[in-house]
């Protein structure tokens, strides 16, 4: 049998197992029995069972999972098959998280990678979002890397439930699960309808998966989400800068000055936002609130490389507009 | 005057391929968000460090992994430079979610080991 016959040997046999149990040992604290915990909130089962479910062909697990979780999000015409050429590396047999990022936003989509905890997956879970996760089904050393997507929690068996390769519902412990997950660094990606924030979102995260789409110009996708951020935290002013950086490129600049205004009273500090302005008023040929908009962002940060000039900045764009 | 011309194609071309301002804004002149949320998490500039990126070479990289040119040049174009950054330099180590046939089989000898 070809199990024993490669572990010959018992000392084979037996480091097999030593390195089991080392790294049994060596492992970090599970997280899962304090988030569940009696006062916790999460005490009852929850299942998304309208979640899809795409049975994984050979290596094709991340393309699968994709699928499943931007069908979710309303991308109706996600499938496995396109998904895999966008993410599917032949040499490495496998997708890179990257790679699963980036197709999202092809899809035009937000790539919202979670805080790496256990309260993140619940919280996402009891709002209803199922969470695309990476895990290690092997060993730290000897890692099986794998994309599964997990639809639900049963907090009195503990146990977690999966789409996951060819498997429809999988039911795993929750320690076990929690292991594989632990040894992936919690990776987990939300990935919600246009408009709809993960519940679990701290504004940070969530504006650094939205820039990229507004860097590509997936510009419905981000002002959607910059929007659905202005009503989550109306005191943020990184929302309104996104809103006014894009409407900056698509040169409605009177709209780009409303929103860095917007910005500037939330954040009267924060020199990006004063520097943005100036340009705005450059492009509109307000040039003296130009030169005062600069002057305040260079005021606001005196040692800053980009806004310690902006000044200078403005005056060489009107010098070349006049000449 | 013929070697210019072959100079000057190539060099439009390259930059073509290469220059991140193919997907980048129209405009350069204002900070962009993708900028002021590196700075807020990183506490310093490491967007601009990033800028110089040469999208070709990795390009070429997953080209050398087996993905079709062109697919490889949208899959860089979807993604940050930081995420390129260390897609170039750890392609072997990162962590690539694949296969469950191996995944049982695992199981299944773990499961022998220890009953």
């Amino acid at each position: 049998m070809f199990f024993r016959s490669t572990l010959k040997t018992p000392s084979m046999l037996l480091a097999v197992v030593g390195v089991l149990f080392l790294s049994a040992c060596a492992s970090a604290p599970l997280q899962y029995t304090d988030v569940i915990g009696d006062d916790s909130p999460y005490q009852t089962k929850i299942e998304l069972t309208e979640t899809p479910f795409y049975p994984q062909e050979e290596f094709q697990c991340g393309p699968a999972a994709l699928a499943t979780v931007l069908q979710v999000s309303g991308v109706s015409d996600a499938d496995p098959d396109v998904l895999a050429s966008q993410v599917y590396l032949p040499e490495r047999r496998g997708s890179l998280q990257m790679e699963m990022l980036g197709a999202t936003r092809r899809a035009d989509r937000i790539p919202y990678v979670m805080a790496p905890n256990v309260e993140s997956l619940l919280t996402e879970l009891y709002a209803g979002n199922p969470v695309l996760v990476l895990q290690n089904l092997g060993l730290p050393r000897w890692p099986v890397w794998h994309y599964a997507v997990v639809i639900g929690i049963n907090p009195l068996e503990e146990e977690v439930i999966l789409r996951s390769g060819t498997t429809e519902r999988e039911v795993m412990p929750l320690r076990r699960f929690e292991r594989t997950w632990q040894m992936g660094n919690y990776w987990g990606m939300v990935v919600t309808e246009p408009g709809q924030i993960p519940m679990s979102a701290d504004p940070l995260r969530y504006f650094e998966a939205v820039a990229p789409l507004e860097q590509q110009q997936r510009y419905e996708a981000a002002i959607a989400a910059y929007e659905a951020a202005t009503q989550r935290w109306p005191e943020e002013a990184t929302s309104f800068i996104g809103l006014g950086n894009i409407a900056y490129q698509q040169q409605r600049f009177a709209d780009a000055e409303g929103h860095y205004y917007h910005a500037s009273e939330l954040a009267p500090g924060y020199a990006p936002v004063f520097y943005n302005l100036a340009w705005t008023f450059l492009r509109q040929g307000k040039n003296e609130s130009a030169r005062e908009a600069a002057a305040h962002a260079e005021q606001l940060a005196p040692d800053h490389p980009r806004f310690g000039k902006a000044r200078a900045a403005i005056e060489e764009a009107l010098a070349s507009e006049a000449s | 005057m013929k070697k210019s011309l072959v100079y000057g194609t190539a060099l439009a071309f390259g930059t073509l391929v290469m220059n991140p301002a193919a997907i980048s804004p129209a405009y350069a002149d204002i900070v962009s968000t993708q900028d002021i949320v590196t700075e807020q998490r990183a506490g310093v500039n490491k967007a601009q460090l990033t800028e110089q990126l040469e999208r070709a070479d990795v390009q070429e990289q997953l080209v050398r992994y087996g993905v079709d040119p062109q697919e490889a040049l949208e899959r860089i174009n979807s993604m940050t430079n930081e995420e390129i950054l260390e897609l170039t330099a750890n392609i072997d180590e990162l962590p690539a979610g694949a296969n469950a046939v191996v995944v049982i089989l695992l199981v299944f000898i773990i499961w022998i080991l220890i009953r």
